[in-house]
């Protein structure tokens, strides 16, 4: 299994990691404070670290990695509404090595992003921005 | 016999790690504890599966933690703005760092997200933690139980350490697990 062959990490994508979960910390607390507006920007910027994270994890043999973070990545993107970008990693996401359950939720988090991007994009109507219900 | 005594100041966390901004933690911490009682809050930790050369062969002890009258200010303004229960998690993830760092040395934590969820995990020991809190403490088991499965149903195949706070006015009370990996 590539879990076994996987390298060790470089310390230039541990420092990217840590980048990425500083903001997606930040964001996610602001979320949970009620500060919507103040996290929202965020929500990308965390997301677009996840994109470089993804394929470097590949890269080293932690496929399953690489696959949350295309999931942590896609779930960052629909939480700052841009939902096509979202669906797009939910479906990279998709063709990684998952386990059943969790392809069963990515599957899930994918429908309600479609969902809501031809609710969005068909009928114009408004949507919550970068909701988030608490919880870990 | 007396239990062994772990002590800390909750303003510690932001020290250890300044970059992942915990200091919102460390006051929802301060914001729930101090509705029970003033500082030193005291836990009283049940654990299992856990290893630390500071615990020895004891499987409970008693965590004491302190705060700054700076802190409880920011916490009062903090609970005047936020529902309880992201407090209530909120304050739980800060006593679960805690517990990360000292007693679980988990090092560095990396955070996923994972649509409602907060994936957190330990690159280093390939563990994820999983964390929760209530101020039912009848909850305290249940809720255990429960994410314990979810967290060994991790995306990565990985063991997990699971930590659920139970803040209460009988007693405040954690429960700490770690676990080796469901599948080979």
């Amino acid at each position: 299994m590539a879990k076994a062959k996987a390298k060790p990490y470089p310390p230039s994508l541990l420092e990217l990691m840590a980048s990425k979960t500083t903001i997606l910390m930040k964001a996610r607390t602001y979320a949970a404070m009620g500060l919507t507006e103040t996290a929202q920007p965020m929500w990308g910027v965390a997301a677009s670290f996840e994109e470089r994270i993804a394929p470097l994890l590949e890269a080293l043999g932690r496929d399953r990695e690489a696959a949350a973070s295309r999931i942590s990545a896609a779930s960052c993107y629909q939480k700052g509404g841009d939902l096509g970008r979202a669906a797009n990693l939910y479906q990279a996401a998709l063709a990684g090595p998952l386990r059943p359950s969790t392809r069963r939720d990515v599957e899930a988090m994918r429908a309600t992003c479609l969902d809501e991007l031809s609710r969005t994009a068909l009928n114009g109507s408004s949507r919550r921005r970068g909701k988030m219900p608490a919880g870990t | 016999m007396s239990l062994p005594t772990m002590r800390c100041a909750i303003e510690d966390l932001e020290r250890w790690d300044p970059r992942l901004f915990l200091e919102p933690h460390a006051v929802a911490c301060v914001g729930v504890m101090s509705r029970y009682a003033g500082p030193p809050a005291t836990f009283e930790v049940a654990c299992e599966g856990v290893t630390s050369r500071w615990l020895g062969k004891a499987t409970n002890f008693r965590l004491e933690v302190s705060w700054a009258e700076q802190t409880a200010a920011k916490a009062a303004r903090l609970l005047a703005t936020m529902q309880q229960k992201p407090v209530v998690e909120l304050a739980s993830v800060a006593l679960a760092f805690v517990l990360a760092r000292r007693l679980l040395a988990l090092g560095r934590l990396d955070l996923n997200d994972y649509g409602e969820r907060a994936d957190y995990r330990s690159p280093t020991a390939e563990c994820v933690l999983e964390v929760s809190g209530t101020e039912d403490p009848s909850e305290l088991g249940r809720r255990h139980r429960e994410k314990v499965a979810q967290a060994l149903d991790n995306t990565y195949g990985w063991g997990a350490c699971v930590v659920v706070c139970a803040f209460s006015a009988k007693g405040h009370r954690i429960r700490v697990s770690r676990h080796d990996p469901a599948e080979a």
